[in-house]
């Protein structure tokens, strides 16, 4: 168990653009404790995105320090930070991002490939995780044939299947209809409570957030601290 | 770290229009490679088996065929007595003294004149060469006009055909059988009387001689003790190496001509690869940036993109297998260039051949899928999953 799960230590990312600079984090620095389901929240551009791939290790900041799971990230090599990714982080994007020709769960496996698991030890860890999100009968559909909220459902499937230590989320309920958006959210509340997983939620819907136990504003670059 | 190879595949096949126009090309370029080898193994195999290698055949020094060689009637009756030249039971040599000519004559199909070989010869070339055999009508007369003609002549010469006549050094030949030499060069010559062939054409000597040697290893107990012989000006060689020597400039001509085609089709061949694995990169780049943001490696994304473009090989490189083996059943009649007669081959395919086939599909996939593979490898994780709010 790491905790605090997540340090961020005076981070700040600039982007150039057009001979511009464009500031969109600055000297940012603060922690999550391991257990917490934070949403952070903010308006379109305000770098939620930014914030979550840093701690995602998809991205790396201009200056200041992410340490996440015990590991400072700048300290490793592209390939090391891969299979760093596959054991800690599992990611839930807005747009599920499935593997078209995959079905269900193999979608779910994906992140099993990556693993030392045998193949009927995948089998299992697979029907289980997508059991858990109410899908257990969908294992051999492929995304078309699943409606938007059943897809996220896979998304969330896939980003816990490998037991990793923290979920990111970025916007997952951006695109689904209210009823699908709330199971999400339920599912992420039972994630977090009977099994004890830190999540990390971008979102700018307050109705989503409010399901998280701790609230952030991201605004101009600066972490507000809630009142 | 790899996807299955179920991935790749069923990626070919979501896009299967693009997929079969890629594959139709690149099968096409395999095609005509496996053609070109097939052609040209084809023809050194017809003449490669055009001879026994238990037979040796006997020129004068020098001579590039039999066309320009000799051997008098008073030298090629001491020769026959050579230790290590099989006798019968009877004690008679297992040899015989022919002569080669050509012989002009329509082509049935395109109507064009070709030279055919003729050679004139005795009954004993049937014990000289066991694998020729009558197919047909009956052996020449000795003594008379009479000829037999292999089956390629029989095929391809309508005027040539069993109970034909045949005009000719001002006198009339009439074919009386037709000889089958099991594939060979044999098989596209003209067989008759030495002695007749030898007073028409005003010759006194022989071209060259073929004996059945005792083992097939006597051939040094012949060669040497002939070859030093000054009274005979001799040249001793295995008959089949004799015949295969005789397609080198053909067999050359149609691999120099046909890979040279092969490798201008092939750049095409590359490019749609190139063509059709770039499209898939770009179609699905926040695919690439999922499976990096999961945990799989720049390597990976590689090796899937490498594996998908070789699966798309050697899918061609069966097409043009299963194409090229239909042309198994095809011959060929041209000139060889080495005689000036008219030779007939056909396509043969060797499971080397095949392989070869399947490496040169898969090699020119991997070559066109690297550019697009490694740029799917470059791209960045947050740049491919294209979540900017821009
Ligand atoms: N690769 C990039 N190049 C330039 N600007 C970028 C890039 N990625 C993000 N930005 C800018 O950074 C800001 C924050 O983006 P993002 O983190 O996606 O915001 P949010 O998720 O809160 O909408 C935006 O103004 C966006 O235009
Ligand atoms: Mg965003």
């Amino acid at each position: 168990m790491y905790d605090p799960v997540v340090t961020l230590q005076r981070i700040s990312k600039v982007y150039f653009r057009a001979g511009t600079e464009v500031s969109v984090l600055r000297d940012l620095s603060f922690s999550i404790p391991a257990g917490t389901f934070l949403a952070i929240m903010g308006p379109s551009g305000s770098g939620k995105s930014t914030l979550l791939n840093l701690m995602a290790g998809i991205d790396r900041p201009t200056s200041g320090v992410v340490v996440v799971a015990g590991t400072r990230l700048h300290e490793l090599s592209e390939g090391d930070m891969a299979r760093w990714r596959a054991r800690h982080i599992g990611y839930v994007f807005q747009s599920y991002n499935l593997i078209p020709v995959l079905t269900a769960a193999e979608n779910v496996e994906l992140p099993l490939l990556l693993t030392h698991l045998s193949r009927s030890e995948r089998t299992d860890h697979v029907k289980t995780a997508l059991r858990l999100v109410g899908l257990g009968d969908r294992m051999d559909h492929y995304p078309r044939q699943l409606s938007g909220g059943q897809e996220q459902r896979v998304g969330l499937a896939r980003a816990i299947v490998s037991d990793p230590t923290m979920i990111l989320a970025d916007e997952p309920t951006g695109n689904l209809d209210r009823e699908s958006a709330e199971d999400i959210l339920t599912l992420f509340g039972r994630l977090n409570r009977e099994l004890g997983k830190t999540i990390v939620m971008v979102t700018h819907d307050p109705r989503a957030a409010e399901r998280a136990q701790l609230i952030r504003h991201l605004e101009k670059g600066v972490l507000e601290t809630p009142p | 770290m790899l996807l299955w190879g179920a991935y790749s595949l069923r990626n070919l096949w979501a896009r299967r229009v693009t997929t079969a126009f890629t594959v139709a090309g690149m099968g096409l370029v395999v095609f005509v490679f496996l053609a070109v080898l097939m052609l040209a193994h084809g023809l050194e195999r017809t003449l490669g088996k055009t001879g026994d290698p238990a037979n040796a055949i006997l020129l004068r020094k020098g001579a590039l065929s039999e066309i320009d060689s000799s051997i008098s009637r008073d030298h090629a009756k001491i020769i026959a007595l050579q230790p290590g030249i099989k006798r019968t039971l009877e004690g008679r040599p297992v040899a015989v003294s022919e002569i080669g000519l050509q012989l002009t004559l329509r082509k049935a199909k395109e109507r064009s004149l070709a030279s055919l070989s003729l050679r004139g010869t005795s009954h004993d070339a049937f014990a000289v060469r066991p694998k020729v055999r009558l197919a047909q009508g009956r052996l020449w007369e000795a003594g008379t006009t009479e000829i037999v003609v292999g089956t390629q002549v029989a095929k391809q010469f309508p005027e040539a055909g069993l109970h034909r006549v045949l005009h000719f050094g001002n006198r009339e030949w009439t074919v009386v059988g037709v000889f089958d030499a099991d594939g060979s060069g044999f098989d596209s010559e003209v067989w008759g009387d030495a002695e007749q062939f030898m007073a028409t054409f005003h010759r006194t000597a022989f071209s060259s001689m073929t004996v059945r040697l005792t083992r097939p290893d006597a051939l040094a107990q012949v060669k040497e003790p002939l070859e030093r012989d000054p009274r005979f000006n001799l040249s001793v060689k295995r008959e089949p190496d004799y015949y295969e020597g005789k397609a080198e400039s053909l067999a050359k001509m149609i691999r120099v001509t046909g890979l040279f085609l092969t490798a201008v089709f092939s750049i095409g061949a590359i490019m749609g690869a190139t063509m059709t694995m770039s499209a898939a990169v770009a179609q699905r780049t926040t695919e690439i940036g999922t499976l990096r943001t999961l945990g799989f490696t720049r390597l990976a994304i590689l090796q899937t993109f490498l594996i998908e473009s070789m699966a798309l090989g050697a899918s061609a490189g069966l097409l043009g297998i299963a194409g090229a083996s239909f042309l198994q059943s095809v011959t060929i009649s041209t000139v060889n260039w080495d005689t000036g007669s008219e030779i007939a081959f056909g396509f043969y395919l060797s499971p080397v051949m095949v392989g070869l086939a399947l490496l040169f599909a898969v090699l020119m996939s991997m070559v066109g899928g690297l550019i697009p593979a490694t740029r799917a490898a470059r791209l960045e994780v947050v740049q491919a999953l294209g979540e900017r709010t821009v």
